[in-house]
């Protein structure tokens, strides 16, 4: 590929484009300054809902987010991430985590008080909700996957299920859908904590 | 050396926006325009995830199998290593992406392609894009060579219990699939536990 430019039209007399000035294949160009937005996705409602020192078991449903019908809103998933901590010295080996979508929302559980990252964020919709130690939601596809050592001698306490900036892709949850991070099927040691961000937005 | 210089575009007129910031540089009062990362990244294209869940480690096994048949990403595969005990026999384990030039087909295994995830509920069945997924030791059938593209490895004693084989953001490359298949396979020792494999993947359509 060759390097060109493009020739603009003779300096107007409106206002002022920052550019720097460099010398390319010994042709002056101008390169354009722009401001990358450090709020990236500012203008859209962000939250985060964390869960913390939850009992391990296998097969646990450690946090499940709902997105019931009539909430208008699509939610997408920033981050997710599962950290283990114990209190005592413990006897641990390698746990797996599952990020994955549900059927179904489950039945009880404990909602999970959620946070604004902007106190100005609009309140959400009663539909929206975040629960953990849900019973039985019915399992759909797994999405992703982890796992963390939460043996003293061992190391990675934390997974990281879910990351928009390293996966490169939304993960969207729409009206009537649910997700879940569930526990594989051995129960292991130690305690979790479930962080997830979410944004949310109009269709 | 480069140098601060300016544009100066016509007079403002009557038509929409653009957003900027204004600010005072070498005399001038320049404006720099705002330039807002996509807030959803390459979503114009349907994305999907794989997860081979409880695959037990076995040497040279092959735990993942995609056969595209059209132009699929690759965003990201993550081996992460779990057990049901302790086990002080364990040991660093290693795995690799493997590209089977002119494989078309597959014998064993277990085909998972309908436990493949839509990113977005509103996408496509992945089948309409992917002609194979396997999990559970399949046999590459048809390859004329193969190609290792990228290794890493967990510690199945203690450890790092993660490793990621492919990462679109960390290796700044597109990295696409069109033909033959590919395939994550163990090394040549069996090590002790499973892994779950997660393969994320997008198709473009344009």
């Amino acid at each position: 590929m060759a390097e060109t430019y493009v020739q603009l039209p003779a300096d107007s007399t409106g206002s002022k484009l920052r550019a720097i000035s460099v010398s390319k294949n010994d042709v002056t160009v101008l390169e354009q300054v722009v401001r990358v937005e450090l709020l990236e996705k500012a203008t859209l409602a962000h939250y985060a809902a964390v869960a913390t020192g939850l009992a391990v078991g296998a097969n646990v449903y450690h946090l499940v987010l709902a997105n019931n019908s009539g909430s208008s809103l699509l939610i997408d998933i920033v981050h997710l991430k599962v950290a283990m901590n114990a209190t005592a010295v413990v006897s641990g080996f390698p746990m797996a985590f599952r990020l994955l979508r549900t059927t179904d929302g489950g039945t009880g559980g404990t909602a999970i008080t959620v946070s604004n990252f902007d106190t100005d964020n609009a309140a959400l919709p009663s539909q929206i909700t975040v629960k953990y130690t849900v019973t039985t939601p019915t399992d759909s596809t797994v999405i992703a996957s982890g796992s963390c050592n939460p043996e003293e001698t061992g190391g990675n306490t934390e997974t990281v299920l879910w990351d928009e900036k390293l996966q490169c892709q939304p993960l969207t949850v729409r009206e009537g859908e649910w997700l879940a991070v569930k526990q594989y099927g051995t129960a292991g040691v130690g305690v979790v904590d479930v962080t997830l961000q979410f944004r949310t937005r109009s269709e | 050396m480069p140098t601060e210089a300016l544009v100066q575009i016509p007079p403002t007129g009557s038509g929409k926006k653009v957003r900027a910031d204004s600010a005072l540089h070498g005399g001038n009062t320049v404006l720099a325009e705002y330039m807002q990362l996509g807030p959803f990244m390459n979503s114009d294209w349907p994305a999907y995830s794989i997860v081979s869940a409880d695959s037990a480690l076995l040497a040279d096994k092959v735990h993942l199998h995609i056969a595209p048949s059209t132009a699929m990403e690759i965003v990201l595969i993550k081996i992460s290593h779990h057990h049901t005990a302790a086990s002080a026999l364990a040991y660093p384990c290693a795995f690799w992406l493997v590209y089977h030039v002119g494989a078309t087909g597959v014998s064993g295994g277990t085909s998972i392609m309908g436990s493949v995830n839509k990113l977005d509920t509103n996408n496509a069945a992945a089948s309409t894009y992917v002609s194979q997924i396997y999990d559970n030791g399949p046999t590459v059938v048809g390859a004329t060579s193969t190609q290792k593209v990228a290794s890493c490895a967990i510690n199945a004693h203690a450890g790092q219990t993660e490793a990621i084989l492919y990462e679109e953001k960390l290796n700044t490359q597109r990295f696409k699939l069109s033909s033959g298949v590919y395939t994550v396979t163990q090394y040549g020792a069996d090590s002790v536990g499973s892994i779950d494999v997660t393969c994320i993947f997008r198709i473009r359509t344009s």
